[in-house]
């Protein structure tokens, strides 16, 4: 159960976000029959599964179809489809594709898989809390969504914890990329899917703490009742809405929210697209046609898509210079991925093509990543978003691209390793009924959609909009979306079937062979998974010139520094829109600040003092002592209480000045940015305490290579630790400057 | 006139950047500056990371 074996790891990916796969295909059943019959109950037996609070006298509750409409949505992007690829694929693929017989931090893998695990059930435990599961889309658009039932704050914890699993996910993968790579396996020379993967990974890393500060913001509105997110006078249903002080905005959210969404469709598609290239290759026997202009597109790619995220906003009254802005970039990015499609349409030129089902699925990838990419161009020009924005026709672009797109790569990477993973090849037939059945039903209820939406019927209307006349003609197109939706499943049996038969049958002699290989690649057990096994752990490698300690540090802290970055635009934007601003002396006279800025510079000084001892000592490198490593602990321990005290001191005084954070924008924003510092200075003096302790003694796989092993990765550990704590002093001292300028 | 710039400025991002004449700001001039030059050395320190990769 707590294996750190990369590929039962990337397997237990695998099975949980099949299940969550599945959750998120029977919550769009649902949404599908109320769209189809809005005016009749549902069957006796769906009706008491979803209880009477739901639909009541059988018929479905509005609240409850916007249950449907977020967690479908949330669940289907967030909890299978990301983990699929990334979790699964990446984590049991990425090694063996590089030559390496692990990744690079082994129990990093486990933990965020058992992170992604807890903040997927959390998410769907909302359909049991009072109000239900979260209900404002999977967007969580605030006004709406700060004061919604209590299944958007269970909704917003898991997303922060998925944060956390995805970056761990994501280290793990750019490190093992970078550093575990077998010799001989240069850059250049890396399969296709390991740079889709290594993208991806990066996308996640750089993009997904936008949303978690978001988040987070989102929360203490709903909970403190800040309000970053909460304009001055609101009025909900007529009713001027109480509680919250304003002089927050709504827009920042979607800021937020959409710098980690548009990266997030790329993750989405990225290492779907490396499956693909790898299945189309294996099936034409020659290489990809174009493979470095492929790399170069795919890198491209994740870099542009950091700067277009606005082009979900157009209608946000954003004018038309930023518009512009945007619209360039969204043609710009058009670009590379025409070049990827093109090049791997080419790769097929010439070869000697196989009609497997892996190669089916790839095949059919291409067209209907195709049309969900070309339809995209008009929603990402203002002109014709205005009208396309919100209806029907963004739902079938999208779900062009992730549904026939990234799971019909999917599919084809279940069948091509398959044989791989289990020593049994699925059988051929059913894998082709399967593939046919998949895409005439799936073509069948998205194709149809592009028409509602271009007949202007909004895409979030529970009742399929029969009460406006415009739609009064694409209600009988609903119907036959929905008996397509049902033949979807109906097409899904012959997978299922497939699968038991395969598993369930005695081997075939050639298959014999593979298995012996795969068994002896998976029962080599927590040893070989750990410790010395893994190359440059404490040493640093050749090319890279650091280990891979160094470079994990690295890289979580690009991703903190995207976290705190976001809480920063966040008070940038909030203060340039806000009236008044309080002077800083309100939260911190200038001898506090130094005092608080001493202590906290004396955490990383105490260890670059200890290092820079022992660089100047002559003979044997010596494991450094412990006692730096206290003084952090303390000067970190000392500046939490003080700062707390001194929060807690002025609060009293600050509340009767109406300085609360729930009633002042700027006492939320300094709340937040020195609370979440504060957090993380005592997350600092954990790990000093940590390392103290276990720099007592040697490492489990160092004993037999001696002290200098061990001095080596305490080393590694104290840098890690010193970088952590230099980057806290660059926070505290962007927080003080900036407050009070 | 004041109250409906307020709301302009809470419903968008565009006035930080832009002011009424449709020109930059100085504090987005600023600003572009910093993200340019900490793009500049962050893409810098990749590209040469990236070029030592064997």
């Amino acid at each position: 159960l707590f294996s750190i074996n990369h590929r039962i790891v990337g397997l237990w990916y695998f099975g949980a976000a099949t299940f969550f796969l599945l959750v998120g295909f029977l919550l769009m059943l649902l949404m599908r029959w109320q769209l189809a019959w809005p005016t009749s109950p549902l069957p006796p037996s769906l009706a008491a599964f979803v209880g009477d609070m739901n639909a009541p006298g059988g018929y479905m509750a509005p609240e409850f179809y916007n249950q449907l409409v977020a967690m479908h949505g949330t669940v289907m992007i967030f909890l299978a489809v990301v983990p699929l690829l990334t979790g699964a694929f990446g984590n049991y693929l990425v090694p063996g594709h590089i030559g390496a017989r692990t990744l690079a931090f082994p129990r990093l893998s486990a933990l965020s898989f058992w992170i992604f695990l807890a903040a997927g059930v959390l998410m769907l435990l909302g359909f049991f809390v009072e109000g239900g599961a979260a209900n404002s889309g999977w967007t969580s658009y605030p006004p709406l969504a700060v004061i919604a039932t209590r299944g958007q704050s269970l909704w917003l914890v898991g997303i922060f914890l998925l944060g956390v699993s995805a970056m761990l996910n994501a280290i793990n993968i750019i490190t093992t990329i970078v550093q575990l790579r077998a010799p001989g396996m240069a850059l250049m020379r890396l399969p296709f899917f390991v740079w889709a993967q290594l993208v991806a990974a990066l996308l996640l890393l750089l993009a997904f703490p936008a949303l978690q500060a978001a988040g987070l913001l989102q929360l203490l509105d709903r909970i403190v009742g800040t309000s970053f997110f909460m304009p001055t006078g609101l009025i909900v249903s007529g009713i001027p809405l109480e509680g919250y002080s304003g002089g927050g905005n709504p827009l920042l959210w979607q800021h937020l929210f959409w710098f980690l969404g548009h990266p997030e469709v790329y993750v989405l598609i990225l290492p779907a697209i490396g499956i693909v290239a790898e299945i189309i290759s294996a099936h034409t026997g020659r290489p990809l046609w174009g493979y470095r202009g492929m790399v170069a597109s795919v890198l491209f790619l994740g870099a542009m898509s950091m700067i277009v995220w606005a082009h979900h906003m157009f209608l946000t009254g954003m004018g038309t210079s930023l518009g512009t802005f945007f619209q360039i970039t969204t043609m710009i990015i058009s670009i590379p991925s025409v070049v990827l499609i093109t090049s791997l349409v080419l790769s097929l030129w010439g070869g000697s093509i196989r009609f497997t089902p892996p190669m089916l699925f790839a095949l059919a990838f291409l067209p209907m990543f195709g049309i969900g990419g070309l339809s995209g161009l008009p929603l990402g020009l203002a002109a014709s978003d205005v009208i396309l924005h919100d209806t029907w026709y963004v739902v079938g672009h999208f779900h062009f691209l992730v549904a026939p797109g990234t799971v019909f790569a999917i599919f084809a990477g279940i069948y091509f390793w398959f044989p791989a993973v289990t020593g049994r090849a699925l059988h051929h037939r059913l894998g082709q009924v399967h593939f046919w059945g998949s895409l005439i039903t799936m073509t069948g209820i998205f194709l149809p959609m592009f028409t509602l939406g271009l007949r202007g019927v909004n895409r979030r209307l529970y009742d399929a909009g029969m009460q406006y006349a415009h739609a009064q003609g694409t209600l009988g197109i609903q119907e036959h979306m929905t008996w397509m939706a049902v033949a979807l499943g109906v097409a899904q049996l012959p997978f299922i079937l497939n699968i038991v038969i395969t598993l369930r049958r005695p081997r075939r002699p050639d298959e014999e062979l593979v298995i012996a290989d795969v068994e002896s690649a998976v029962g080599g057990g927590r040893e070989a998974a750990l410790g010395s096994a893994i190359p440059y752990a404490y040493a640093p490698r050749d090319d890279s010139r650091v280990t891979n300690v160094r470079l994990g540090t690295w890289l979580f802290l690009a991703s903190e520094a995207m976290f705190f970055g976001s809480l920063f635009s966040a008070y940038v934007l909030l203060r340039t829109g806000a009236s008044s601003w309080p002077p800083m002396d309100q939260w911190l006279g200038a001898g506090e600040a130094l005092l608080l800025t001493t202590l906290l510079a004396a955490a990383p000084l105490a260890l670059l003092l200890r290092r820079a001892k022992s660089l100047s000592r002559d003979g044997p490198v010596q494991a450094p002592g412990a006692m730096p490593l206290w003084l952090s602990t303390f000067a970190g321990l000392a500046f939490v209480t003080i700062l707390w005290w001194l929060l807690w001191w002025r609060y009293t005084a600050n509340v009767a000045r109406g300085l609360h954070p729930a009633d002042n924008i700027a006492a939320a924003c300094w709340m937040v940015l020195t609370g979440a510092l504060a957090l993380h200075v005592a997350g600092g003096v954990m790990a000093s305490v940590w390392t103290a302790l276990a720099g007592r003694q040697p490492f489990e796989d160092t004993r037999a290579a001696g002290v200098a092993r061990s001095a080596a990765a305490s080393g590694e550990r104290l840098r890690a630790l010193t970088l952590y704590w230099l980057f806290l002093n660059l926070v505290w001292i962007a927080s003080v400057v900036s407050f009070s300028l | 006139m004041d109250c409906q710039r307020r709301v302009i400025f809470t419903l968008s991002v565009c006035p930080i950047c832009f002011d009424s004449a449709g020109a930059l700001t100085d504090g987005a001039r600023a600003g572009a500056a910093v993200l340019a030059l900490v793009a500049l050395v962050v893409i810098g320190g990749l590209a040469r990371f990236a070029s030592r990769l064997r």
